[in-house]
């Protein structure tokens, strides 16, 4: 339902991880479900490093052993509120964030006339986020691509699709599985904008792709192409700071992917993750994925910080440093943050 | 080769994998995982330690034992060409083939430098 607040839940845990029996990330879907969600999508980090724990990268073996994941939850207020409550007593939980939502509901093959109001999207710049599943292809299209398409077709600077390996909607467990290897996945889209080409782009994925669900949040775009259009805010408050490039994405010959989550660490900020999409463009390049005989992977890459105050500046310094080429930068305010670590 | 010899292998080859994941996990947080070190690292002192032992004993058994056995685990060939084709998915052309020279030839001097302090003992 559009009229009820809405906002998004994010849990950071580790894919060993193990509660009620068996692995976190079934106990929190579980606990994502029974809770009535609209929408859940749980992703797998390719790297990332946290208080508690240490560096995680699918580069090196021994440090791929337990991978970070996040198990993104959205749906109406008052229910992501219990549900926050309720995974308290799940011990091995990290990080959880949540954030007010704006949500525009999910379509069908036909749509209402417009459920938002001009005024319900607040500032120059919106992060628009689509939740799709991989299936299914319409003129041997998937959805991700379609939708990838009108965002660009729509002038939207940049979007990345990232594959989940579980989720929830419409009240369907989308998972995957060694047993079932082409089954139904969800994808989330992320993109962001000025608030009238998100609108417009909305338009377009509505109806272009049926079952799309669709959300929006208010978002800082910091850098862009080498260029600093605003520093993030420099206050107290948590903020997610976000880097979307490449996976052959460089800076002064470094490599992003490589070497952007280390520098993070070695510089002090409490934590940072690393997440590997399969599609998606920025600027100019035409949308790109992995092509099949390549070594050499042309993915996105988002990788992510949840600071504030100091945490944030040194992120920033970090960040900025290795943004002087190419990459696109945004800052998200999140409202609450509870870390084991005991910082609120 | 007898019952206990080679159980005694099983054993040791567990403690050598459990042994390499000890230090090259440790290595790799500290380095920080831009460039497989780790590996580097179990692959050169055992080679090193290989090397001595070839030189040290004449006992086939104990050959076996912590050559085959630990030492054969607590080394890594897979674990080396898995990490040298992910530098390659990143394009990292000058580490890749970094990661493919230095244990070669380091490697090589390791061994070496096992036998030569060997003898000397």
């Amino acid at each position: 339902m559009t009229g009820q607040a809405h906002a998004r839940i994010t849990v950071h845990a580790g894919e060993a991880d193990r509660a009620d029996g068996r692995f976190l990330a079934d106990a929190l879907l579980d606990r994502f479900d029974d809770a009535a969600l609209d929408c859940a999508v749980l992703l797998r980090c390719t790297s990332g490093f946290g208080v508690r724990s240490g560096l995680r990268t699918d580069q090196l073996l021994t440090l791929s052993i337990d991978l970070p994941i996040l198990a993104i939850g959205m749906g109406e207020r008052t229910l992501v509120d219990s549900l926050a409550a309720s995974i308290e007593d799940l011990g091995p939980v990290g990080l959880v964030t949540i954030e007010p939502l704006i949500w525009d509901g999910e379509w069908s093959a036909s749509p209402n006339s417009a459920v938002i109001s001009s005024a319900a999207l607040v500032g120059q710049e919106q992060r628009l986020t689509v939740v799709v599943g991989s299936k299914p292809k319409v003129d041997g299209i998937s959805p991700h691509v379609a939708i990838v398409d009108a965002l660009r077709q729509a002038g939207i600077a940049g979007a990345t699709a990232l594959c989940g390996v579980d989720g929830l909607r419409a009240g369907k467990r989308l998972r995957a599985s060694i047993m079932a290897p082409t089954a139904e996945v969800p994808v989330v889209i992320i993109s962001f904008g000025s608030t009238e080409a998100i609108r417009a782009a909305s338009d377009q994925i509505k109806t272009s792709a049926p079952g799309a669900v669709l959300s929006y949040g208010p978002v800082t775009v910091c850098k862009r192409d080498g260029q600093l259009l605003e520093p993030p805010p420099s206050t107290s408050t948590w903020q997610r700071l976000s880097v979307y490039h490449g996976e052959q994405s460089r800076s002064r010959g470094r490599s992003l992917s490589a070497q952007l989550i280390p520098t993070l660490r070695g510089a002090g900020v409490a934590g940072a993750t690393s997440l590997r999409g399969i599609w998606g463009y920025h600027g100019d390049h035409t949308p790109h994925g992995d092509r099949l005989l390549s070594l050499r992977r042309r993915v996105p890459v988002m990788t992510t910080v949840v600071e504030r105050g100091d945490g944030i500046a040194a992120a920033w310094d970090v960040i900025d440093d290795f943004t002087d080429e190419s990459g696109l930068v945004t800052s998200e305010p999140l409202e609450t943050v509870r870390s084991r670590a005991g910082h609120r | 080769m007898g019952a206990l010899v080679w159980a005694g292998v099983a054993a040791l080859g567990g403690a050598g994998a459990l042994a390499r994941f000890w230090f090259d996990g440790a290595l790799s947080q500290r380095t920080g995982g831009a460039f497989p070190y780790g590996t580097l690292a179990v692959n050169l002192t055992g080679a090193f330690a290989l090397g001595a032992l070839s030189v040290l004993t004449d006992s086939h058994t104990l050959l076996l034992l912590i050559g085959g056995g630990f030492l054969g685990s607590y080394t890594t060939f897979s674990t080396w060409m898995f990490e040298t084709e992910r530098l390659g998915e990143q394009g990292r052309t000058a580490a890749l083939a970094l990661n493919l020279f230095i244990p070669l030839a380091c490697g090589l001097a390791a061994a070496a430098l096992g036998r030569v302090i060997g003898q000397a003992l």
